[in-house]
């Protein structure tokens, strides 16, 4: 007993630390990749934030000033002074917030029709819907605006939100092409157990979906917060506007008020930053529902 | 003019944001500590409003008075015209309009990949195949559908784009950075020439079409579904 036990014991010492090892130079690895890609990220950002503080005669100061000579809050201040950029903050929370869901509730399901069902002139609808991601969204503007016009939703925040719940070709497409990618099995052993297509889609396909329907409400916020011309032409008080507009405010015509402008860029970053904290949560989440799923 | 600026611009662009997206969404598809963080950071200029990366960029980018120049002046490297400058310019918004949407991409693709089961590469793992042949033979495959709305999705973006242009360059300098829709623009709300600004929108129109078609068309050649 005793000779077999020694080289049986080193070779387990041997291999555990090498695996050990290598494992933890990939993962310092994939950790240098992530933080040099974070940096190219983070420096400009840095300098947005810099900026925001600084008061007006230091932001082009030669050397510049990394950091500004005082940690004064008047520039967030005054964004708030002279623009109702609170109320700003709350009409794009709500206009944004709104148009993700409807986009999820109203692509999810087309989306899933598209891929799943089948039906006369599917491919046909499919095709129209995707080519109406090729018309630019500068040619359609005056026919919808007139639109809105007679159901008289101009000069309200219905304008920007009903749009987004009667789906899209972007949304559209992107659940059609995450629906493709979930095996049908689950489907099929479903349609066994005589589940109508409603029933799978709610009980089978949208849990598997949370990544695909997270990647989807990310996209759309972004865009309805990051909207301009949207905004723009439907909404003409100052109490309406979305906080992407008030800061257009900033660059105005005496010269552009570079430190309330990136203030103003800040303030408009951050409430997305958090959401996106969380929501990126859900995505991990939504990972390990599908996962469980199939196990 | 515009047309080659937009199809220089779609051509390199494309490539580019591909690669990149594709290697930061396997990175932060890792689960390691700290990844929430990481993901947040890299979504950070996608949420960014084009309008506040522009002039973001355009303050650090100054050739007189921005930070760029100012470090390489620091460095002894002589400094740039950047946005001044004809053969700059259009390679200075191509790296822009990268920076803020490849975080974007990466979202997609993550998604992509987290739908790909996992226990896929178990049976990979148990018949001793590579990291590298795992990726090529089952990640790839797999992400083909997703991949597919990436390229149309750049295709088509990048082929409108816009903003940057308008903000920073107003086309300058010399038409190096005049894009179709920035034409349609220039000449529709500018010089209100609506009758020429139309024509060039069917002919944006045209150049999308057909290349959304070839595009299509390709796709049964490599893209796979379940």
């Amino acid at each position: 007993m005793a000779p077999v036990t020694p080289p049986h014991r080193s070779v387990r010492t041997r291999a555990a630390p090498s695996a050990l090892r290598h494992g933890r130079l990939n993962t310092a690895v994939v950790y240098m990749l992530l933080c040099a890609a974070a940096l190219t990220v983070l420096v400009p950002l840095f300098w947005l934030v810099s900026t925001a503080f600084k008061p007006f005669d230091e932001i082009f100061a030669i050397p510049p000033l990394l950091l500004p000579s005082s940690l004064g809050l008047d520039n967030l201040t005054s964004v708030f002074t002279s623009l109702p950029f609170a109320a700003m903050m709350l009409n794009s929370i709500k206009i944004a917030g709104l148009s993700a869901l409807g986009q999820v509730v109203s692509c999810s399901m087309a989306g899933y029709a598209f891929a799943r069902l089948h039906f006369v002139g599917r491919t046909l609808l499919f095709l129209v819907c995707v080519a109406t991601l090729l018309v630019p969204y500068h040619v359609t503007m005056i026919p919808i605006f007139a639109i809105m016009k007679s159901l008289g939703w101009v000069n309200t925040h219905t304008a920007l939100i009903v749009p987004a719940w009667l789906g899209g070709g972007f949304g559209i497409f992107l659940m059609r092409q995450f629906f493709l990618t979930l095996p049908e099995d689950l489907e099929d052993a479903g349609k066994m157990d005589g589940a109508n297509p409603v029933q799978i889609f709610g009980a089978i396909i949208l849990p598997l979906a949370q990544p695909g329907m997270t990647a989807l409400a990310i996209i759309s916020f972004t865009n309805a917060w990051n909207d301009l011309i949207g905004p723009l032409i439907y909404l003409t008080q100052m109490e309406q506007m979305t906080m992407t507009v008030g800061l257009t405010f900033f660059k105005g015509m005496h010269g552009t008020q570079w430190n309330l402008l990136m203030a103003g860029a800040l303030l408009s970053l951050l409430p997305a930053a958090v959401l996106f904290f969380i929501a990126q949560r859900h995505l991990i989440s939504g990972i390990s529902l599908s996962s469980a799923m199939k196990g | 003019m515009a047309l080659r600026n937009t199809l220089v611009y779609s051509a390199t662009i494309l490539p580019l944001d591909l690669a990149r997206a594709l290697g930061l969404a396997l990175l932060i598809n890792r689960k390691l500590r700290g990844m929430a963080i990481f993901r947040t950071v890299f979504l950070l200029p996608v949420i960014c409003s084009t309008v506040a990366v522009a002039l973001l960029w355009g303050l650090m980018l100054d050739p007189y008075v921005g930070l760029i120049n100012f470090v390489l002046r620091l460095l002894n490297l002589p400094a740039q015209g950047w946005f001044t400058d004809a053969r700059q310019a259009l390679p200075l918004i191509i790296l822009m309009s990268l920076w803020k949407g490849v975080g974007y991409d990466a979202a997609l693709f993550l998604a992509g990949l987290q739908g790909v089961s996992p226990e896929l590469y178990e049976v990979a793992t148990i018949d001793g195949a590579t990291r590298w042949r795992q990726f090529r033979h089952i990640t790839l495959p797999l992400l083909t559908p997703t991949t597919f709305f990436v390229i149309t999705n750049a295709l088509i973006t990048s082929i409108q784009v816009f903003e940057y242009t308008w903000i920073l360059t107003k086309g300058g300098p010399q038409n190096a950075t005049t894009t179709m829709v920035f034409y349609i623009y220039q000449q529709g709300f500018q010089r209100l020439r609506m009758g020429h600004a139309s024509a060039i929108a069917y002919v944006l129109f045209v150049v999308l079409a057909i290349i959304m078609i070839v595009h299509w068309r390709l796709q049964r050649r490599w893209v796979h579904y379940t």
